[in-house]
């Protein structure tokens, strides 16, 4: 049976279109993420039009590819310019352009590379045995179980974001706010549409999307066009010498990295730039030498890099089980799988199951292609990083209009994406996270129709919400998760004024 | 544009009391306690407890003398607020004239527009803007079969 679904799988991703399709978007996916300023989620958001007038497995094809590629490039101009391409190399751009200026760019390039490809793979393996194991789990769970799993994740995505808790919290709610919009809620009341009919299906998800994430950025290109040209001095030789040695020197390394990333990715709302801050911090920790960290040191580059690639896979591990994006990626992939007609949840993989293998497949494909395109990647990185911004500003906004004017041909959709636009430009100006507004858009949904089916079912008794064991398991982490850092908070605060006092 | 989180807080409070008094005019289902109105007044308690946080942040940070924070330098520079202003009104143009003037030549002269502004040169700007619309037309047109609109240029369709 299984067996039957791989092979069609297979066949499906070996067409000569997937393949073709495959190959852009890894170039597409490089570019990007070789840009300083595009991140991968926007890659991710430009590609949302394209995707709505294909066939399933394309469309998610090119999603997976130009994620895994912008990533990994974003490690390029971090390396050679110290300036992140996404916000995913940000953990160790310093390291690597201290490697730089003492003459080792070829390896920390290549071992960004290579690491960013095992870390792939290793997410992909445990995305590949995990996810259809945990769907078998979840078909039982029942209205209990989601509506915890829903505030789990909405709690790990504001407790878990390096900004401000009380910044996260207000991201958070706005984002739950804008899903009450529209008539999908239990009482099938519409909710703040002013009289107006295109409201009633609430925020659209998809136009959404491209104004937060590729909207926002041109609107903060236009107060500042400032470019300056850069040049790379000195050649870079083979990137690939060395990496085998590497690899025998820090296997303890690449496997914690790989670990950490996939388990940071799993967890909502925390996605490729938390994992790789973290498995930073815990490569030193661990390290023999700690003390070369931040000298141009290769060992952190290892964990972090094999921490992020490994992060994109796992957060599709919620994203496809639950229906919870484990960051922002997923949460527009989630919103395109909508729109396939492949329901995430825990039926995804009996009702999709060669789509679900095609996703896998891909997986193993881009990351294994990454290693002959990064090297093509680092090889025209001077050409890619002179690249006039105020030439591809324009190209991507129009991109944008077009792009989502031709998926509906409506003007709301086009509003919702300007408006969305420029609410994530102030949110961000003024250091609010847009992840957590994205979740609770995605979950804001979900959250309220399990709680109140569940308050039905158990005829309003809240105690209903722990009388199943694992709904109580995922209650009891849910409390913990909100308990611990309100504990922190207390202790601090009891310690200070011990100190006044004393 | 930063605002400091006194003027962020008054906003978001005044913003969740409308929202609050808002849902209490949903209509409640008879016999339920959870009507259409549990959820959007919870966020706007919530909402407002954070907001006056946020007040008693930013006057905090006023008392202990934190730079207050002005108009950012860029709204002084007419051009770029033009710039700025360019990304709705490109959106109202596209949408008001696509249907007349067709895909080609509203992203053509979108293109035009934009890059000049952004201060690419004009023969750059040009060839930028025609290879562009071609290739998104394409693109969409002839590869993912979107109806883009042809307008003045209908006698030329393919």
């Amino acid at each position: 049976m299984a067996s039957e679904h791989i092979y069609q799988a297979l066949l499906q991703v070996a067409d000569p279109f997937v393949l073709g399709v495959i190959l852009l978007s890894a170039i597409f996916g490089l570019f990007v993420g070789a840009v300083p300023g595009l991140s991968a989620t926007m890659a991710v958001a430009l590609l949302v039009p394209i995707t709505f007038f294909m066939d399933p497995i394309p469309a998610i094809a090119m999603m997976v590819t130009a994620t895994a590629m912008a990533i990994t490039s974003g490690d390029i101009p971090g390396c050679l310019l110290r300036i992140p391409g996404t916000p995913s190399s940000a953990a160790y751009t310093d390291e690597a352009y201290s490697m730089t200026r003492r003459g080792l760019a070829d390896q920390a390039l290549g071992a960004s590379i290579v690491f960013s490809c095992v870390g792939g793979l290793f997410g992909t393996f445990v995305l590949i045995t995990c996810a259809p194991m945990l769907a078998d789990f979840a078909l039982n769970f029942t209205s209990y179980e989601f509506f915890w799993l829903v505030v789990l994740g909405l709690s790990c995505a504001i407790f878990i974001s390096p900004s401000s808790t009380l910044r996260g919290f207000v991201s958070l709610l706005i984002g739950l706010l804008l899903a009450c919009v529209g008539m999908n809620n239990p009482a099938a009341y519409p909710r703040f549409t002013f009289g107006n009919d295109d409201m009633l299906n609430g925020v659209t998800l998809l136009p959404m999307m491209v104004g937060m994430f590729a909207v926002s950025e041109v609107l903060r290109y236009a107060t500042d066009i400032s470019q300056r040209p850069v040049d790379i001095k000195g050649r870079i030789g083979n990137i690939f010498t060395g990496m085998g040695g590497l690899m025998r020197k820090y296997p303890a390394s690449v496997a914690r990295g790989s670990v950490l990333g996939t388990v940071v990715g799993i967890l909502p709302g925390a996605g490729a730039d938390i994992a790789a801050w973290m498995s930073y911090g815990v490569s030193k920790r661990f390290s023999r030498e700690p003390e070369k960290f931040g000298t141009g040191h290769v060992e952190g580059i290892v964990e972090a890099g094999a921490a992020n690639n490994s992060a994109l896979a796992g957060a599709w591990i919620p994203a496809l089980v639950f229906g919870i994006p484990g960051d922002s990626i997923t949460a527009i992939v989630i919103g395109v799988l909508y729109m396939k007609n492949m329901t995430p949840g825990p039926m995804i993989f009996t009702n999709s199951p060669v789509e679900m293998y095609a996703v896998f497949t891909v997986f193993v494909l881009a990351n294994i292609i990454m290693l002959p395109l990064g090297y093509l990647a680092v090889k025209t990185a001077k050409q890619v990083l002179n690249v006039p911004r105020n030439v591809l500003m324009p190209i991507i906004l129009l991109f944008c209009i077009v792009g989502t004017f031709a998926i509906n041909n409506s003007v709301f959709d086009v509003l919702v994406m300007l408006v969305m636009g420029v609410l994530a430009y102030l949110m961000e100006e003024n250091d609010f996270p847009i992840a957590p507004a994205v979740l609770g858009v995605v979950l804001g949904g979900m959250l309220e129709e399990h709680f109140v089916f569940s308050m039905i079912k158990a005829d309003g008794n809240f105690w209903a919400f722990f009388s199943r064991p694992i709904a109580c398991g995922l209650g009891v982490l849910a409390i913990l998760v909100w308990l611990i850092p309100l504990c922190k908070g207390v202790y601090r605060m009891s310690m200070q004024k011990r100190s006044v006092t004393a | 544009m930063k605002f400091d989180d006194l003027r962020i807080g008054i906003v978001l409070g005044v913003f969740s009391v409308l929202v609050f008094a808002a849902a209490r005019t949903f209509p409640v289902i008879p016999g339920q306690h959870f009507g259409a109105s549990l959820f959007p007044t919870l966020i706007s308690i919530g909402l407002f407890i954070c907001s006056v946080l946020l007040v008693i942040q930013g006057w905090r940070a006023r008392r202990t003398g934190a730079a207050r924070k002005g108009w950012p330098a860029w709204l002084r520079d007419p051009m770029a607020v033009l710039r700025f202003l360019m990304v709705p009104i490109s959106l109202v143009f596209y949408f008001m004239a696509a249907d007349w003037l067709g895909f080609l030549l509203c992203s053509f002269l979108l293109l035009l527009v934009m890059q000049r502004l952004f201060g690419v040169r004009w023969m750059r700007a040009l060839i930028v803007a025609v290879a562009v619309s071609l290739v998104i037309h394409v693109m969409f047109y002839s590869v993912l079969h979107v109806p883009l609109p042809w307008g003045l240029l209908e006698p030329l369709a393919w």
